[in-house]
């Protein structure tokens, strides 16, 4: 291959991975809601639910993305270690982003942050991993502003309690993040290391089997009887994911990153 | 109670709905988030009238095309971020309010006697957009597409629970204060 074409390559895959996490929601996220419509005791909660799913199913008949936040795009790179990428992987994921922002179409809402003028540098994230093999595996994650906005992280103190931040997290942000939400709990490391576990359990699939841990977290959000939209309901959350990591013994970080309904993800490998 | 309302929004009309109620909305209908209450409260020429008017919280996914502008998405954004301002908006005369996510308590004494706040469901970018007939106008849109203020021809735009009554009753915190005491327990 040609220096131009792993680059051509690559950033075509990028755009049809960002085209079907907008258009296509995930069979794991769509079955989790449709089980929830039917398990719901609430009308209303059902009715919601309901509506989600048939929005679901337009936006995926129509090929159109199926909230107006196209969001931020997360991508999770793993890189085989025999691989030989010769181009730059960040330039070439800008490029794809600003090729599918009119291909698909994506919303331009990226801006300054201290001027909030627009801007034209495209938004996006990356985590990288280094794994075995002659394979590039990406995941994209498509982000909404309204779970970002809810998402947060404590220092606490090392005896303080880790479920009742989580709990109140969720409980005050309501209706905002769109439930039902997917939480992503990252308990330990540093300050940032928790953000970066929390976010990369999001990267999971949501019919893994949970723990223990995650089981009874995902029962206590769900009792607190938030329901789909703030407005009442069983369903506050599809899927708790927790990831933890070593930590200091004076400290106790934990970070809750909260993805909306709309867990837009897609996948492509190639080999380089 | 389930009725289709026509803008203009009369508070008489309002006045017949409490929470728990469905509304749909034929008319027009005018977006605004962030950076559009910021204008409409300091455009002393704002080229349109809030009175009787419906606000629809959203940004919409619109493109240009040669004639016209044709819009993708259109779902509702998170209403809380514009609590500081809205108190200001509906002093204009707003009397219906779309958005996702409810609105403060602050907000939710202000509209009592004023305006009513619906929801529609959060995310559904396409169903909304199947509801909109047409664009009539942009203002703003200096503020570029996502901020600026769109004029909507809709018809029946809706399923709209009406989650904010004008009688001071909100069903987001009815729920939170159900849910903090469970969190107390």
């Amino acid at each position: 291959m040609t220096r131009t074409s792993a680059r051509e390559t690559f950033i075509s895959h990028a755009i049809d991975a960002l085209r079907e996490a907008e258009t296509q929601l995930p069979s794991d996220v769509r079955e989790a809601l449709a089980r929830a419509a039917t398990a719901e005791t609430s009308e209303r909660a059902k009715e919601l639910l309901c509506a989600i799913l048939e929005n679901i199913k337009l936006a995926a008949a129509a090929g159109l993305p199926m909230c107006q936040d196209t969001g931020i795009p997360i991508f999770s790179l793993e890189i085989g270690r025999e691989t030989s990428i010769d181009f730059n992987l960040k330039e070439a994921l800008a490029t794809a982003i600003q090729r599918a922002t009119n291909l698909i179409p994506l919303r331009e809402h990226a801006v300054d942050p201290i001027t909030r003028v627009s801007s034209d540098e495209p938004l996006f994230d990356t985590l990288y991993s280094i794994c075995d093999g002659d394979e590039l595996s990406v995941t994209v994650l498509v982000k909404g502003a309204g779970s970002e906005n809810a998402s947060a992280l404590a220092m606490l103190e090392p005896t303080q309690d880790v479920t009742s931040f989580v709990l109140n997290t969720v409980c005050e942000s309501g209706g905002k993040p769109c439930p039902p939400i997917i939480v992503g709990l990252g308990i330990g490391s540093t300050f940032d290391g928790s953000a970066r576990l929390a976010k990369k359990t999001l990267f999971r699939s949501l019919d893994e089997k949970e723990n223990a841990f995650e089981a009874q977290m995902l029962e206590q959000i769900n009792n607190l009887g938030i329901g789909p939209m703030g407005l009442g309901g069983r369903t506050t959350a599809l899927r708790v994911f927790v990831e933890k990591a070593p930590c200091h013994t004076a400290m106790l970080p934990v970070a809750v990153a909260i993805q909306c309904w709309a867990d837009r993800k897609a996948r492509f490998r190639i080999k380089l | 109670m389930s009725s289709v309302l026509k803008t203009p929004i009369r508070l008489d009309d309002v006045r017949h709905f409490k929470v728990g109620d469905v509304v749909y909305i034929s008319g027009v209908i005018y977006t605004a988030r962030d950076k559009a209450h910021a204008k409409m409260l300091s455009d002393r020429q704002r080229p349109f009238s809030l009175r009787n008017a419906c606000i629809y919280h959203s940004g919409p996914l619109i493109v240009k095309e040669e004639h016209t502008y044709r819009i993708i998405a259109a779902g509702p954004t998170t209403s809380a971020r514009m609590n500081k301002q809205t108190p200001a908006i509906v002093k204009e005369g707003v009397t219906a309010i779309i958005g996702k996510g409810g609105m403060s308590s602050e907000v939710v004494r202000y509209l009592a006697g004023r305006c009513f706040y619906l929801a529609f469901p959060g995310g559904c970018g396409i169903l909304a957009k199947e509801r909109i007939e047409e664009v009539l106008d942009v203002y703003y849109a200096e503020l570029g597409f996502t901020e600026a203020v769109w004029k909507l021809q809709v018809r029946d735009f809706g399923p709209l629970l009406v989650a904010i009554d004008s009688y001071g009753e909100s069903i987001y915190e009815n729920i939170r204060a159900r849910s903090r005491a469970k969190l107390s327990q």
